[in-house]
């Protein structure tokens, strides 16, 4: 069948699938859209989100979490164990849960009003809200959620989150890092990452996967 | 015939339906037994601190140490209790529910989570307490006009797509219909503040899917 994954043109919710697709060697078309052309695709979408996944020409799903482990599945990188995958299950969770306690420092930029704050707050002042909240979780939420994976690396021999061989939670957690790494949030330094040492020595083992550096073209 | 020897579970959450109460259904879905720990408040604290990520639900398995993640004991549950297909098409459809279903639970809660956390929403710490109840009415009336009824709906044309649906997905219980079940519930049920029980009426499929399910005998047992 012929995969197609529908996103924004940056990394967001649709990067562990990207990945999951890549380190388990399948194809799929990355289709990577603007915002007016998310604007036309929107009311043909299931729920009004993205990333969808269509299959053979036609969207089959929304829901990164459900595409994530659909591709995991055909990919052998979900098993089905019960044991293992509450492992990974475990693991995609609790990276959820720290893109929760991210969010609203997004949410405060464009919609504010969706966190009870007066529709439109002068941009100074939603600018300086976000930078506090960025602080607050670069202090707190971040060092702790990140705290555990290195944790859980420093426990495994294998290096790899879940098992011997790369998991979809691997995908997830190296997404994750790869935002921080980049200084694609503003307002939390890479630095969250660079001083866990498990944490970098996990990133750069995944970066040196063929596929996954083929796919970052050595970036 | 040869029957999987299940060990002991024990389900560790607060004494009210929230993030638990869909595993708790899980297990009864699936005739599994397990232990329903229900904390207090006042036990949270010290719990908190010896609880691997400062979170529940807790599953402790046979006294090991315990798991963490809602959505990761229901697919365990799940998978013990053939509520959650292997084929990956089937998952794919239990999966995009279950992952709906989050969303909603998040939509609802927001409320909540800005009273108990106001700076995490660019709120001041120390803001009174009558401007956060003003900000909660405000988002709750918005919930209750727009977005539960568009999740609602979102289930509802699920339904649709079959003529007669037995479950959320397919033929037979999943833990796509726990989740939705936790959820119709907390509407149905009062137990979103500010949210009228009747807004589940306005969806016929899923407001029939309810009284279904709920007449399913274990169903009815456990919330008897």
């Amino acid at each position: 069948p012929r995969y197609k994954l529908t996103y924004f043109n940056f990394a967001g919710m649709a990067e562990r699938i990207r990945l999951a697709f890549k380190i388990g060697g399948i194809e799929f078309e990355d289709e990577r859209i603007d915002h007016s052309a998310w604007l036309e695709l929107k009311p043909k979408t299931p729920h009004g989100q993205i990333p969808v996944l269509s299959v053979d020409g036609k969207i089959q799903v929304a829901q990164s979490g459900a595409i994530l482990r659909y591709v995991g599945r055909l990919a052998n990188m979900y098993p089905i164990d019960a044991e293992k995958a509450l492992e990974i299950d475990e693991a995609i969770g609790l990276l959820e849960d720290l893109w929760r306690s991210i969010d609203p420092s997004f949410t405060i930029e464009d919609a504010p009003q969706k966190l009870g704050h007066d529709t439109d707050p002068p941009e100074q002042e939603r600018i300086a809200l976000q930078a506090r909240m960025r602080a607050n979780l670069t202090a707190n939420d971040v060092p702790r959620f990140l705290g555990y994976f290195e944790a859980k690396l420093a426990k495994t021999e294998t290096g790899f989150l879940c098992g011997d061989a790369p998991t979809i939670a691997d995908c997830d957690l190296f997404a994750t890092l790869r935002t921080f790494k980049c200084d694609l949030l503003e307002g939390v330094p890479s630095s969250v990452v660079d001083s866990q040492p498990q944490l970098a020595a996990f990133y750069s083992r995944i970066m040196d996967i063929p596929a996954v550096r083929a796919y970052y073209g050595g970036k | 015939t040869m029957q999987r020897i299940l060990p002991k579970f024990k389900l560790t959450y607060f004494n009210f339906p929230g993030r638990g109460e869909k595993v708790r259904i899980a297990f009864k879905m699936a005739g599994i037994e397990f232990e329903d720990e229900r904390i207090e408040f006042s036990q949270w604290p010290e719990m908190k601190a010896k609880s691997p990520f400062a979170q529940v639900p807790l599953l402790t398995i046979d006294g090991m140490p315990p798991v963490a993640q809602s959505a990761a004991i229901l697919r365990y549950v799940g998978r013990l209790g053939n509520l959650y297909p292997s084929d990956p098409e089937k998952a794919l459809q239990v999966d995009e529910i279950v992952g709906l279903e989050e969303d909603f639970f998040q939509a609802r809660s927001l409320p909540f989570f800005i009273g108990r956390n106001p700076r995490a929403y660019g709120h001041p710490a120390d803001i009174p307490n009558q401007d956060i109840q003003a900000i909660q009415a405000n988002l709750r009336s918005t919930l209750v006009a727009e977005d539960i009824p568009r999740f609602l709906g979102y289930f509802e044309a699920k339904l649709a797509q079959s003529e007669r649906p037995a479950f959320i997905v397919g033929d037979t219980p999943t833990v796509a219909d726990c989740a939705l079940l936790a959820s119709l519930r907390a509407v149905k049920t009062g137990t979103s503040p500010g949210v009228p029980p009747t807004l589940v009426d306005a969806h016929p499929r899923l407001a029939a899917y309810y009284a279904r399910v709920m007449e399913l005998p274990v169903i009815r047992a456990y919330y008897a």
